[in-house]
């Protein structure tokens, strides 16, 4: 057999033996570590912005700026239409359960 | 579409699963470049070949299609081995070791694993990516990242140099 043909031969078959489960282990920490790394970093640049902001005092203003628009929509539009579907709804209620 | 480009584009696509399919389909024929390219160090070829399909899981997004999968494994491959080479100073690849080969032992019976050992790292690298792979010239030189007439000559030299140890060497 001259070198051609030896360097012709193809390479020796190699078995798994678990090896492409190992990349694929290997890879799926590596993705989870970098998915904790970049939350992780996220959320220590966001952790001022929560600590000195104060959230709680606006979502009390807004709370309290809506709340009197909101109850009047209520009693101007929807307050009469809904009274009368409770009112027969519980009329009905019997009939109902019937069903 | 065929089942290989499939798996390459849903690869490319971040589905893990897919990129377990590629790396079933080319394990075999990585670790066997790499075993050859270590000197049949199995465990260091092994680490490799694994480091290189993380890369290039990585980089799948930079993956183009352009050119065979395999071929683009095979450079980041031949990229890694050349940094842990480096790195671990495994072996000179300059042509410092010229010489030590089979000279010093003369009872030696060599194969072609062990005749291939003793050839510099590109000349390695080239003719079995060339002969044993069959991969073109023009692509072997894109995966050695090097000029085609570079890996021409590097082919030549090393059948060149394989040839005579061989005979040299034959029982």
């Amino acid at each position: 057999m001259n070198t051609d043909d030896l360097l012709n031969q193809p390479l020796e078959s190699v078995r798994d033996d678990g090896f492409s489960v190992g990349v694929v282990r290997r890879l799926c920490k590596a993705e989870q570590r970098m998915r904790f790394i970049i939350w992780g970093l996220l959320a220590l640049g966001l952790a001022p912005f929560f600590a000195v902001l104060p959230f709680l005092d606006i979502g009390l203003d807004m709370g309290i700026a809506l709340t009197p628009q909101t109850t009047q929509f209520l009693n101007n539009q929807v307050a009469y239409p809904l009274g009368v579907l409770v009112a027969l709804f519980w009329v009905w209620k019997p009939r109902f359960s019937r069903l | 579409m065929n089942d290989a480009a499939s798996a390459e584009r849903r690869a490319a696509a971040g589905d893990v699963a897919a990129f377990g399919l590629l790396v079933r389909q080319h394990q075999s024929s990585l670790r066997g470049y790499l075993r050859r390219l270590t000197r049949g160090n199995h465990a260091l070829a092994d680490d490799l070949a694994q480091e290189t399909f993380l890369e290039a899981y990585r980089k799948m997004a930079q993956f183009q299609g352009q050119g065979s999968f395999a071929g683009w494994l095979y450079a980041i491959a031949w990229s890694r081995f050349l940094m842990e080479t480096r790195k671990r100073k495994l072996e000179p690849l300059d042509d410092a070791d010229e010489g030590s080969g089979p000279q010093s032992d003369p009872h030696l019976k060599l194969d072609l694993e062990k005749a291939l050992a003793m050839l510099r790292p590109p000349e390695r690298s080239a003719l079995t990516l060339c002969f044993a792979l069959g991969m073109p010239h023009e692509e072997a030189a894109q995966v050695m990242n090097l000029p085609l007439g570079t890996l021409k000559s590097h082919v030549a030299r090393g059948r060149a140099k394989l040839k005579t140890l061989l005979k040299d060497h034959a029982p």
